[in-house]
């Protein structure tokens, strides 16, 4: 990963996002996290709490036992188990609705790795001020900086509500 | 304004729940999930409705949805589910519909 230049890295991403928003179903040649592409042109299940209801079953393959349950689900259902009833949910579902809402963890990822980076930004700051800026202007010695403020006594600046006002030039000290 | 509300999707939904609609499942659960997008909690009548329409379509799970989905829309106002299904009792006893409380599937 440290090899990986800004640019690369850039295309790299570049390359993920448009693989991941098109249809198509070229795999990309060089990794794929993905078992099977998948076609968003089709109906997709999804798990949402504002879709109750999704375009498609959960499970589209049933077994014959899940079949001849699917059967029995157009009798009365009053003759359905509370086995069978979780069991015709779970073939339509896949999370319940607590399931869904389940808090996760992820929010302490993304703090982690947002802090590791900025950390290593901090890194890279404290570097190039070791080897990269010139040395800083005579102006910033701390004689000069003294001399300076004492020029600027002297010479009475801002005198009624600012800077000299604040100095007692009786007992020669700040106020 | 609200009672307006619930009087067009009252209407929406027991038209959309109609049995010459069965053919086409797909328009009932478009139909429920715009219901579900409105700000609103069904009244009872509505969601009794909706339960007919899942028993037309042999589809008890969803039955089971509406009712979890109902329960989400009620939010942190805890009082009106409990309301909601005692006012459907007679429904779901009627069509052997099971809440998600009895089935278990309402805790993790």
């Amino acid at each position: 990963m440290l090899h990986l230049t800004t640019g690369r890295l850039g295309s790299l991403l570049a390359r993920r996002v448009t693989a991941a928003l098109s249809s198509s179903s070229v795999r990309m040649a060089s990794h794929s996290h993905e078992v099977s592409q998948t076609d968003m042109s089709q109906p997709m299940y999804v798990d949402r709490l504002d879709i109750p209801l999704p375009d498609k079953p959960y499970k589209d393959n049933l077994s014959a036992e899940e079949q001849s349950l699917k059967k029995k689900e157009e009798g009365p259902w009053s003759q359905l188990t509370k086995e069978e009833k979780i069991a015709l949910y779970r073939m339509m579902f896949c999370q319940t609705f607590p399931e869904m809402k389940q808090p996760s963890d992820e929010w302490k990822t993304v703090v982690g790795v947002a802090l590791i980076f900025l950390g290593i930004s901090g890194l890279v700051v404290w570097w190039q001020k070791v080897f990269v800026y010139p040395k800083t202007p005579r102006t910033f010695d701390e004689e000069w900086q003294a001399k300076q403020l004492k020029r600027m006594l002297d010479m009475r600046a801002n005198p009624v509500e600012g800077f000299s006002a604040k100095w007692d030039y009786e007992k020669g000290q700040w106020k | 304004h609200l009672n307006a509300k619930l009087s067009h999707c009252g209407v929406i939904t027991v038209t959309l729940n109609e049995s010459r609609l069965d053919n086409f499942p797909r328009i009932f659960s478009e139909g429920m999930n715009t219901l579900i997008g409105y700000d609103l909690v069904p009244e009872p009548k509505i969601v009794e409705s909706a339960l007919r329409a899942c028993r037309r379509l042999n589809d008890l799970a969803s039955a089971v949805r509406i009712l979890e989905a109902v329960k989400q829309k009620a939010g942190p106002y805890k009082e009106i589910y409990p309301y909601l299904i005692q006012e459907l009792k007679p429904t779901l006893t009627e069509l052997g519909i099971s809440t998600p409380e009895e089935l278990g599937i309402d805790r993790v």
